[in-house]
């Protein structure tokens, strides 16, 4: 909506910027002016390049007042030193708009991606033993306490599966004398 | 000019935001421990090998008995620092505590009691969807394997 009002006040703006409107006419686009950054920067560039055509003009001899050619030249110049000098930061320049532009898109995919991708893992539990592969069985104890028991670890030899076992059945063992002796390796 | 600057700029602290607080729940839904404990028997009878352990059948077979026979599958989901009980054959309870992830790997505190003594209390490191084998309690005429894999 406010596009297709823009468009209609831009094919107005350089009877405004001469002041040929009627006052209403002229009014009404005042008050568009007042909230409109877009068409205000479209009038702004408007008189411009209206007051670089004057200053042509201006420094123009007579003879090269008939040469159009020259004149073209050196307001395009003008144009171009004007808008180095009021260069803007990138971000609210053309790629700063384009990249608004599109993180309004892009961000919410994101965002949608990412919550799926979160259902998708979190209802998602694979059967383990698929997944399961050699090489992540890698395992490190920090620590064990086998009270009743002996602790053999070792690992197996084709994927690293870490083994934990506990000798339990070994109980001490009495010697001829019938006394009991504690159990050794 | 500065307005729209403004707008920009809390624009893109509003999707730092969100991504901020979407990868806040994606960690904290990390949180729930899988642990699958498959209660094995290890023996030298004959009944072969169990075709429901065919995962682990190199790493079984490397325990040198005969016969391994799954008489036993427990599926726990458990939160950091929640302790998960089961029952083992012969009258002995596993208790699994998952305390948090260290470097990618779950840190599980496994202890095994009989009656009222610890036969084993440890704490392990075990890679996510890895297999640790406990083993070593007599029951029957052969051995009990825990066979404990965990994911989150």
């Amino acid at each position: 909506m406010k596009k297709n009002r823009c468009s209609k006040i831009l094919e107005w703006i350089g009877p405004y910027a001469d002041g040929e409107l009627s006052p209403s006419r002229s009014a009404m686009i005042g008050e568009h002016l007042k909230d409109c950054l877009s068409c205000r920067t479209a009038l702004e560039r408007l008189r411009q390049t209206q007051e670089l055509i004057r200053q042509g003009f201006a420094f123009s001899t007579v003879e090269e007042k008939s040469d159009l050619e020259a004149l073209h030249s050196r307001v395009k110049h003008g144009i171009r030193l004007q808008e180095a000098e009021s260069k803007e930061p990138w971000w609210s320049g053309d790629l700063g708009s384009l990249l608004f532009r599109w993180a309004r898109i892009l961000v919410p995919s994101a965002v949608a991606a990412a919550l799926v991708a979160g259902i998708f893992f979190k209802v998602y539990n694979p059967p383990l033993s698929v997944i399961k592969t050699a090489g992540k069985n890698e395992c490190i104890i920090d620590s064990i306490e086998g009270a009743n028991s002996t602790v053999l670890l070792f690992k197996t030899h084709d994927s690293d599966m870490t083994v934990i076992w506990l000798s339990v059945d070994i109980e001490p063992y009495k010697d001829a004398s019938n006394s009991w002796i504690p159990y050794s390796a | 000019m500065d307005t729209l600057f403004g707008l920009k700029k809390t624009a893109f602290l509003a999707m730092v935001w969100v991504l901020c607080l979407v990868a806040m729940g994606r960690s904290a839904g990390a949180e729930v421990f899988n642990t699958e404990v498959r209660v094995i028997l290890a023996s030298n009878s004959d009944q072969g090998y169990d075709p429901r352990l065919l995962d682990l059948k190199k790493d079984l077979l490397s325990l040198n008995y005969m016969s391994f026979q799954l008489i036993d599958q427990t599926g726990l989901s458990l939160n950091r620092g929640q302790s998960g009980k089961m029952p083992i054959p012969g009258g002995r309870t596993m208790e699994l505590t998952p305390t948090g992830v260290e470097q990618g790997k779950i840190v599980m505190q496994v202890s095994i009691n009989e009656g009222g003594s610890s036969l084993l209390k440890t704490q392990i490191r075990i890679a996510n969807h890895g297999t640790v084998i406990i083993g070593g309690p007599p029951y029957q005429s052969g051995f009990i394997v825990l066979a404990i894999t965990a994911h989150f």
